[in-house]
């Protein structure tokens, strides 16, 4: 145990020494002293110590009690309301409907289509038709029940094959195709005709939720100035002011937006708080009174966003040798009632489109063809969650590659190293694959330390009496950095005291993933100093620049670019300080560990501290600000071709795993992921997301799922919806390959979501290796591994 | 269909007037009659707390038995062995006695909610839920266990196969009665035990199915004398699967034996199709192959030779 313990704490950074990639690796301009070192995670000692304050944790004292009366059927007409006998409640303040809404009464993190408060009609279980602001949570709740609704239910669809066809009940006045995109790149008809081998599968995905441990919480204000304050756990305080200001039909500059500490979002808190956020500042606006809404657990459940379902088909052709001719996929996107953070932000942006352009893989393939539609349901609705349309989308087309290998009767991981992408390769959107390109060296990595081959033989019955048998699995994966918009943006300021000390103004959360640890450090690395010495601020509308959302796995590259920019704009003024303090020119001087000195004679020298004083009394600048654009994204229309993301994270997983065949059961028993992160600026807070991202690709694949029936949520408590414990999750080996990102801070590329990616298909694929059981609607759980197992005539008998 | 208003709306703070902590039995008992059954009995709270948040239950009171005297006892007089009504899952799965003398109950206990659950939730609490998944309950019956319940009339004993009654329902009410002890007959020589159980994690999960057997081995060690087979939640009531044990009783210890008993053991299995725990034909096969697995593990452990 202890051996092991001490194994998984030395952090595998692997060199060009060790993987071969001499041809890839470019050094560095400089050697790094703080960047790419594993420093402890600032927020870790609050954390264990249960001292950090989350927002339940703020006292009640003087705020009211928002509450929202939710609709009871999936979609119905509101006939009407009456609100009299709630408001004579004592102490209700405030029960407000659709036309108390001062200004816009719609939401949403791309498109507004969600009312604040429902008017005419409800569109999911759960929609708000009337909100409730009282002196105490019970009378609140209380007033809720005498709120009277007369509905008039109208057909309802939870299909989005249903509500694509002719006649369907609109759910929205637009219709309920919400988009329709398409990819094309060479002539797949041709594609398949040359091919050896055809194979056509379908595969099918729930509902997912992200469990955050931290329950949704907001405070609003409105401040005797007039500005609307709003408080709570977010990953896009601006994307909520930006909704605030219009609901309320004030000026963005009237909205301050202020995060406090986050327990976990993994997507979900990018619109929870919007919904909740206007909600709150609409009963403040209207009572002038602090106004308080916390969601308990169920309630997030049934009233926030969701991983997509998907129905995805697809069709794959090959050569004998497993080169892959055609691809021609369908994409049956479920949004559910409201838009979200599922349509299209031109050119690349929206979960939607994100999905349809990973679809085919990471795979060079001659002719693809995908249709992908995305289409409103009654069910809750669709947004982000940790990979936004592209866990769904590899679910897919890494069962499909295992299939097919299956079929032409080679191994699952030589199909992939026919295929995969490498230094120079086109994917199906036509973009030239022109740096940082390491997936195939994530596969041979990962073989190596898993031992591929060997498990491989080493699988089959584990018992004498034949109920277990062992398998192996394989699963690759590719994600982007940034979110394909034109509006990508990204702010900092860099702020260095007369002591030398440093305050980073950086609009990106901290929500687990570790930004408030690796962003200083990179500030740090710029000016030459410790990372204890620069102090990230909270975000704060009102405080920080612009920086766009904490998504996408963005935060790392556009942030920690911005951060380098404003760094070196205020050192240039440090350096031009101690130019004159020491006589030496700016081009010779050094900044690190906390001096700076001369290159050409180190010993000439001065502390940082000194400088910053000195620059302080000459009036000279002080602030840096740094902003970063990541090159222009570019998707056709009507082709899907372009080059819509700038870079891309690799990874290749490897799972072994038993299936008791009798049972259905699956126990995971080792687990080796390998990355290509471009550079690694924290080694262990990146093996964190690593073990945390295949702990919910395991869920995935095994227990989550949303059970929905006629639209009602069945399991909206973490009693039903189960997600992995501590001993479902096997040891994970973490693998951190480094090809860098031209682009990136220090060669960084983002990793926040690729590790949940690949897990979900690598244990699906085992899965079947092992039991002969191909699960391909989700969750794998014992009864539909029993079934599929069944279906494929027992489990192989070798 | 609208959906009720309880499902779609919660209110964090619970209700209730008066939160009593008795220090005898008598004056528990008391406090209950006082309150004429709108008081309810609470020992760890476990199922009691998570019922009046979702408004399933509504007490104008809460008798709190955790710190009534001679409640925690573990204890046997050779023959039998006695576990008090306060004993929780954690201290039963620690015994050595109850893992050596009664090895399936230890595991079962083991198996209930999280460390933080066991360390609180009471057995006695378990068997009072009447829930058919409870951990605690199918080996209790698997050992023909039987219960004393107090009242303001006495003391009452009743075998806990008579024990439930329907979902959420036992002969008990809680609102003027306590479970004060279990008591059950100390596994012997040539006895052995299994506790088995079917969950879509592997912790912190309401089973599937539970399979809890008692084999008794013959003399020659390669017969069954009998077997006590009890299962859960497959019915509404978890209970002893008869026909099985008659169908095994006295017949040589061999794989077709414990097969065709498994394919009897499905007479009484009632299971509805459940979006959450699986469909009624996945769980009759699973009760096949518990049965069948938790034989033979119960008569391997007693020293039968399957062959």
């Amino acid at each position: 145990m202890q051996d092991k313990m001490q194994d998984k704490n030395k952090t595998q950074v692997l060199t060009k020494a060790r993987t071969g990639l001499e041809h890839l690796i470019k050094t560095a301009g400089k050697s790094l002293t703080v960047a790419g070192t594993s420093v402890a995670r600032r927020d870790d000692p609050l954390k264990v110590t249960g001292k950090l304050k989350y927002g339940a944790d703020y006292p009640d004292e003087g705020f009211l009690y928002g509450k929202i009366l939710r609709s009871p059927h999936p979609h119905a007409l509101i006939k009407s309301i009456n609100t009299k006998k709630a408001k004579e409640l004592e102490g209700v303040v405030a029960v407000l409907t659709a036309e108390d809404v001062p200004g816009r009464n719609g939401f949403g993190a791309i498109i507004p289509d969600q009312p604040v408060i429902c008017g005419d009609k409800v569109r999911f279980i759960g929609d708000g038709v009337a909100l409730v602001a009282a002196e105490s949570e019970k009378i609140a709740h209380e007033a809720l029940k005498l709120i009277e609704v007369d509905y008039e239910p109208l057909p309802a669809l939870f299909d989005p094959r249903d509500a694509m066809a002719e006649g369907a009940p609109k759910i929205h006045e637009s219709g309920n195709l919400l988009s329709d995109d398409k990819m094309v790149k060479g002539d797949v008809d041709a594609g398949f005709a040359e091919a050896d081998v055809i194979l056509e599968r379908t595969y099918q995905v729930p509902f997912l939720e992200h469990a955050y441990l931290e329950p949704d919480t907001t405070m609003a204000r409105l401040q005797p100035d007039g500005v609307m304050l709003v408080e709570g756990p977010m990953q896009a305080p601006f994307t909520t002011r930006r909704n605030v200001a219009p609901v309320l039909g004030i000026p963005i500059n009237q909205v301050r937006v202020r995060q406090i500490h986050m327990g976990g979002g993994f997507g979900g808190k990018e619109d929870s708080p919007i919904d909740i956020g206007c909600r709150a500042a609409v009963l403040a606006w209207h009572t002038g009174r602090p106004v308080k809404i916390s969601l308990e657990r169920e309630e997030i459940t049934i009233q926030t966003a969701k991983r997509h379902p998907m129905i995805m088909e697809l069709k794959v052709g090959a050569k004998k040798d497993g080169t892959l001719t055609a691809f021609q996929g369908v994409i049956y996107d479920e949004q559910g009632a409201y838009a979200s953070l599922g349509p299209k932000i031109p050119p690349a942006g929206g979960s939607h489109v994100h999905a349809m352009v990973m679809m085919p893989g990471p795979y060079e393939i001659p002719n693809v063809k995908v249709d992908a539609y995305l289409v409103y349901t009654n069910h809750p609705y669709g947004g982000a969650m940790r990979g936004f349309g592209a866990p769904q989308v590899h679910i897919a087309h890494e069962q499909m590659m295992d299939e097919l290998a299956a079929e032409l009767g080679i191994s699952a991981v030589d199909i992939r190293r026919k295929n995969a992408f490498k230094l120079g390769s086109a994917t199906a959107t036509g973009q030239v694959l022109n740096q940082s390109v390491g997936l195939r060296e994530t596969l041979e990595a990962c073989a190596e330390r898993f031992d591929w081959d060997r498990r491989l033989a080493e699988c089959g019955w584990v018992d004498q009496a034949k109920t277990k048998r062992r398998g192996v699995g394989v699963a690759m994966g590719w994600y982007r950095t940034s979110i394909g918009t034109n509006g990508d943006g990204c702010g900092a300021a860099v702020h260095v005291h007369e002591d030398g000390s440093v305050l980073l103004y950086s609009g990106i959360t901290e929500m687990g993933q570790g930004a408030f640890t690796v962003l200083p450090q990179i500030c740090a690395e710029e000016l030459g100093i410790e990372p204890g010495d620069v102090r990230i601020v909270q975000p704060d509308t009102d405080l920080v620049p612009e920086s766009g959302p904490t998504v996408g796995s963005r935060s790392t590259t556009l942030m920690g670019n911005a951060i380098i920019l404003a760094a070196r704009q205020v050192k240039e003024s440090l350096l031009d300080t101690a130019s004159m303090m020491l006589m030496v020119p700016t081009e010779r001087l050094e900044a690190r560990g906390r001096k700076i000195y001369d290159r050409e004679n180190p010993g000439k020298s001065l502390g940082f501290a000194a400088v910053a004083a000195r620059t302080m009394a000459s009036g000279k600048r002080m602030i840096g600000q740094g902003w970063w654009t990541p090159p222009p994204p570019s998707l056709d229309g009507h082709t899907g071709q372009g080059s819509p993301y700038h870079v891309y994270t690799y990874s290749t997983h490897m799972v072994q795993l038993v299936v008791d065949v009798e049972t259905g059961e699956v126990a995971l028993e080792d687990y080796v992921a390998a990355f290509d992160v471009g550079k690694a600026i924290n080694p262990k807070a990146l093996e964190g997301q690593i073990e945390g991202g295949v702990a919910m690709g395991l869920g995935y694949a095994l227990m989550e799922e949303v059970v929905l029936d006629h639209g009602v949520t069945q399991n909206p408590s973490l009693q039903g919806y189960l997600i992995p414990t501590m001993l479902d999750v096997p040891d994970i080996q973490p693998l951190i390959l480094e090809v860098p990102n031209e682009m990136g801070p220090y060669g960084a590329k983002g990793i926040g979501e690729m590790p949940n990616i690949p897990a979900t298909p690598a244990i699906l694929n085992a899965i079947a290796h092992a039991s002969g059981g191909r699960v391909s609607r989700l969750p794998a759980d014992p009864e539909k591994v029993f079934w599929a197992i069944r279906e494929a005539g027992g489990p192989p008998q070798a | 269909m609208a959906l009720p208003f309880e499902k779609l709306h919660w209110y964090s703070k619970l209700e209730v007037a008066d939160y009593l902590v008795p220090t005898s039995l008598p004056q528990a008992l008391d406090m209950l009659a006082a309150h004429g059954g709108r008081a309810r009995v609470i020992a760890g709270g476990t199922d009691v707390i998570p019922e009046l948040r979702s408004r399933k239950l509504a007490v104008s009171a809460l008798v709190d038995v955790s710190r009534l005297p001679d409640m925690n006892a573990i204890e046997s007089d050779g023959a039998d062995i006695l576990i008090g009504g306060g004993v929780t899952h954690a201290q039963a799965a620690a015994s050595p006695l109850i893992q050596d003398k009664a090895g399936l109950l230890a595991t079962g206990c083991g198996w209930v909610g999280s460390p933080q659950i066991r360390n609180v939730a009471t057995l006695a609490g378990n068997l009072v839920s009447g829930q058919p998944a409870a951990d605690a309950s199918v080996p209790l019956l698997a050992l023909d266990a039987e219960v004393t319940i107090a009242s303001a009339e006495g003391l009452r004993v009743v075998p806990l196969s008579e024990f439930f009654q329907g979902v959420g329902k036992t002969v008990l009410d809680s609102s003027r009665e306590i479970l004060t002890s279990i008591r059950f007959k100390a596994l012997g020589a040539k006895q052995g035990s299994a506790y088995l159980r079917l969950g879509k994690r592997k912790a912190m999960t309401l089973p599937m199915l539970v399979c809890a057997v008692v084999a008794t081995a013959g003399q020659d060690g390669r017969s069954i004398q009998s077997a006590a087979i009890a299962l859960g939640p497959v019915a509404p009531v978890p209970f002893r699967e008869r026909s099985a044990e008659q169908f095994v009783a006295g017949k040589p210890a061999t794989p077709e034996t414990l097969a065709q008993a498994a394919e009897t053991a499905t007479a009484q299995c009632t299971p509805r199709d459940s979006l959450l725990r699986g469909s009624c034909d996945y769980r009759t096969e699973m009760v096949k192959v518990f049965v069948r697995r938790g034989l033979a593990a119960a008569l391997t452990q007693a020293g039968c030779t399957i062959g």
